[in-house]
């Protein structure tokens, strides 16, 4: 059951020139998946290799709209589920820091954490 | 009420918006403003002192998408309807984990298949035949409900449709109106018009560092910006 899964991989989708992507989300998504031991994967929406891909997450497993909002940040699974964790903050950078650090302190990521080290 | 379940206390706080200054129109703190309408969920309007809207955001607790609950609402406030348009309407989902612990216990409790939701409103400023920048505008202390427009800030255009003046323009402190609950004002002035400060854009786009095109796709604006 869900024990018996763990994290495989951290996933963003975002683009360069986005104040609530780079640096912000970059850095903290590498603070997240070393915390949680896992691979970091950015898909920028501008590069024709990653974009098709960003879409189809963000259509998939994340916050889709005809024109959605980034970064939007997803946990991959061993068995194979994916997990939206958070979308950027329209309001304004600073909001979208505090989820971040919100979420790099959490109750969730604490559990997470054993259960990958279990 | 379908869809959605309101919005309990921990979660209202938690999404509250924080201090914001104006998007890429002037440097002075945005008013926060709540208003009352028939959803359940949390409305917010992030305004300027001219009255400038910089975002419109809608956050509820429920098991389904209220995006089309909130368009709704929206075409009742905005003159004409057809400034709201589908792709201005960006949605985000929120989690426990990234709203702080007393959130995080809240929502970890909650019911299977609830889900906080933010549906956000944003218009960008865009550029008539005429050469001249308009915005969006919103006229909130002489009315039961929210006007929005779209109008000239600072030019004789920029007026309330309902009321014939400028939005700027608000009744005495202490006389707010019927459905309207203005929270805060803030006092210090913060941003410095620095592209690293403003809110998401289109696709969190800053207007100012986007590139000429880009492959993926854009829905093509009503009218040309920049």
């Amino acid at each position: 059951m869900r024990a018996s899964r763990a994290p495989r991989r951290l996933t963003i989708v975002l683009a360069q020139w986005c104040p609530h992507c780079v640096p912000l989300s970059v850095k903290n998504g590498r603070l997240l998946a070393k915390g949680l031991g896992i691979p970091l994967r950015l898909l920028d929406i501008d590069r024709k290799d990653q974009g098709k891909e960003a879409d189809r997450y963000v259509r998939r497993y994340g916050d889709a709209a005809p024109d959605y909002l980034i970064p939007q940040v997803f946990l991959e699974w061993s068995d194979g589920t994916v997990e939206h964790l958070l979308t950027g903050f329209s309001e304004q950078v600073a909001r979208t820091a505090a989820a971040w650090r919100s979420l790099l302190s959490s109750a969730w990521l604490a559990r997470t954490r054993r259960g990958a080290r279990g | 009420m379908k869809g959605g379940s309101g919005l309990p206390a921990p979660l209202r706080a938690a999404l509250r918006v924080g201090e914001a200054t104006c998007y890429r129109h002037c440097d002075r703190p945005t008013r926060v403003t709540e208003i009352t309408s028939g959803l359940p969920g949390l409305w917010q309007v992030l305004a300027c002192p001219s009255g400038v809207v910089s975002v419109v955001s809608y956050a509820e607790l429920g098991s389904t998408n209220p995006s089309n609950r909130v368009r709704g609402a929206l075409r009742r406030w905005a003159s004409p309807v057809s400034l709201v348009r589908r792709r201005d309407l960006r949605l985000a989902t929120r989690h426990g984990p990234e709203l702080g612990p007393r959130a995080e216990r809240w929502l970890a409790a909650a019911p299977p298949g609830q889900r906080v939701r933010v549906v956000y409103w944003r218009v960008y400023p865009s550029k008539g035949a005429d050469g001249v920048e308009r915005r969006l505008g919103v006229c909130q202390d002489r009315h039961r409900a929210p006007v929005f427009f779209f109008g000239s800030p600072g030019s004789v255009d920029w007026v309330c449709p309902k009321c014939s003046r400028p939005p700027g323009a608000s009744r005495p402190p202490g006389s707010p109106s019927p459905g309207l609950r203005s929270r805060r004002q803030s006092s210090r002035v913060a941003g410095t018009g620095n592209p690293a400060a403003s809110p998401l854009n289109r696709r969190g786009r800053p207007q100012a560092h986007r590139p000429p095109s880009g492959h993926h796709r854009v829905p093509t604006p009503l009218v040309l910006r920049r």
